[in-house]
C-alpha cells in the first residue's frame, strides 16, 4: 500500500504563486469590461473558475514535466519528482480539475469565456509545455500568450463578447499583448540566473542555446514593444490619466533597467543582482499597471 | 530480488486520510453554497 499524498502537495500541484497573477489578472480584466458591472456572485464564481483552471494548468505541467523537474534544483522539490505523489494522482487531478473549471465557469457566466479557458488551458499545456519548451529557444516568447489569457477571460466573463471591429487591438486583446510581450523580459531574465538548472535540464532556454549576451540583448529588444504597448494602452483613449502616468513612470523605471541588464558586462559577478531586479520588478509592474487600469476605470465612474 | 520497502507508517496514513477528508468535506459544502447562490443570482438577472 502507498501513502497517500497530503493534500498541501495537490495544493502545491497548482502552482499559487503563479495562479495568483492570473487571478490577479482576471479580476482587472473583468473590472475594466464596460457596460454593467458583473453580478459579485458571477464575479466571484469566474474568478475562483480561472484561478482553478490555471492550476489546472500548473498541475497537468508538472505530470508531463516530472523529469525535467527532478534534475532541476528549483523544482526538484516538488510534490512529483520528490516522490510525495504519484504521477496518476497527479494526472487525475489536473484533468478533473480542468473540466471542472471550464464548466463552472460556463454555466456561471458564459460559454466564450469557458472555451477561452479551455483553449488557455490547452494552449499551455500542448503547445508550451509539450511541443514548444523542449524544442526550441523561443518556447517561452509563444509559450507566454497562456499567461496572457487570464484577462481575456475575465473581459469575456464580464461581457459575455470579445469581438469588436478591430479585435486585435481592443481593449482585451492589449491587455493580452501586454503580458505577452512582458513575458519574454521577465521570464529571460530568470533564466539567466538559473541557467545552469536548465542546461542541467536540457531546456533550451534561450541562455543555454544563444548564450548570455544575446539573451540580454534580446530582454532589451522585447522591452521596446512592450513599453510601447503598456503606453499606447493610454494613448488609444482606453484608459484616462492614472494609468497612463503610471505606465509612463514605471516604463521607464522598466526600460532602465533592462537597459542595465540588457548590455552590462557579463564578466561582471556580483550574484545577478540586476538580473534578480529586473525580474522582481518585471512581477511588481504587471501588477501596479493592471491596478491603475482598474483605479481609472473606476475613478472614471465614480 | 530483494524487496525493500519503507516501514510503513499507518499513523501518518489515517492522519493523511483524516486531512483529506477534511479538506473534500470543506470542498462540497462550498460548491453547495456556491451552486446556491449561483442559482440565486441567474434567478435574479432573468426576473
Amino acid at each position: 500500500m502507498t501513502m497517500p499524498a497530503d493534500w498541501r502537495d495537490f495544493l502545491a500541484l497548482t502552482k499559487p504563486r503563479v495562479m495568483s497573477l492570473a487571478i490577479f489578472t482576471a479580476l482587472c480584466g473583468m473590472l475594466v469590461a464596460p457596460g454593467q458591472v458583473i453580478h459579485p456572485v458571477l464575479g466571484f464564481t469566474a474568478i475562483l473558475a480561472i484561478a482553478l483552471g490555471a492550476g489546472a494548468s500548473g498541475a497537468l505541467n508538472q505530470w508531463y514535466e516530472v523529469e525535467v523537474d527532478r534534475a532541476m534544483k528549483r523544482t526538484a522539490g516538488r510534490p512529483l519528482p520528490a516522490g510525495r505523489m504519484d504521477k496518476v494522482s497527479a494526472l487525475h487531478f489536473g484533468v478533473g480539475l480542468g473540466f471542472f473549471s471550464v464548466l463552472l465557469l460556463g454555466f456561471a457566466t458564459n460559454w466564450t469565456a469557458a472555451i477561452m479557458l479551455a483553449v488557455s488551458i490547452l494552449f499551455y499545456l500542448l503547445i508550451y509545455t509539450v511541443w514548444l519548451k523542449p524544442r526550441t529557444p523561443q518556447n517561452i516568447v509563444i509559450g507566454g500568450a497562456a499567461g496572457a489569457f487570464p484577462p481575456v477571460i475575465g473581459w469575456a466573463a464580464a461581457t459575455g463578447d470579445l469581438s469588436t471591429s478591430l479585435p486585435f487591438i481592443s481593449m482585451p486583446w492589449m491587455m493580452f499583448l501586454l503580458i505577452f510581450l512582458w513575458t519574454p523580459p521577465h521570464f529571460w531574465s530568470l533564466s539567466l540566473f538559473v541557467r545552469t538548472d536548465y542546461a542541467n535540464a536540457g531546456i533550451p532556454m534561450l541562455p543555454v542555446v544563444a548564450g548570455e549576451t544575446s539573451t540580454r540583448r534580446q530582454i532589451f529588444l522585447y522591452t521596446l514593444p512592450m513599453v510601447a504597448c503598456a503606453v499606447a494602452i493610454w494613448l488609444m483613449g482606453y484608459a484616462g490619466p492614472v494609468y497612463g502616468v503610471t505606465a509612463a513612470l514605471l516604463s521607464g523605471v522598466f526600460l532602465l533597467l533592462a537597459l542595465h541588464v540588457g548590455f552590462r558586462s557579463t564578466t561582471t559577478d556580483d550574484g545577478m543582482k540586476p538580473e534578480r531586479r529586473l525580474f522582481w520588478f518585471s512581477i511588481l509592474y504587471l501588477f501596479i499597471l493592471f491596478a491603475a487600469l482598474v483605479a481609472d476605470r473606476w475613478i472614471g465612474i465614480a | 530480488m530483494t524487496d525493500t520497502q519503507e516501514p510503513f507508517d499507518l499513523e501518518e496514513l489515517r492522519r493523511r486520510q483524516k486531512s483529506r477528508s477534511r479538506i473534500m468535506g470543506i470542498c462540497l459544502i462550498g460548491l453547495a453554497a456556491l451552486f446556491f447562490f449561483i442559482t440565486i443570482a441567474k434567478m435574479g438577472i432573468a426576473s
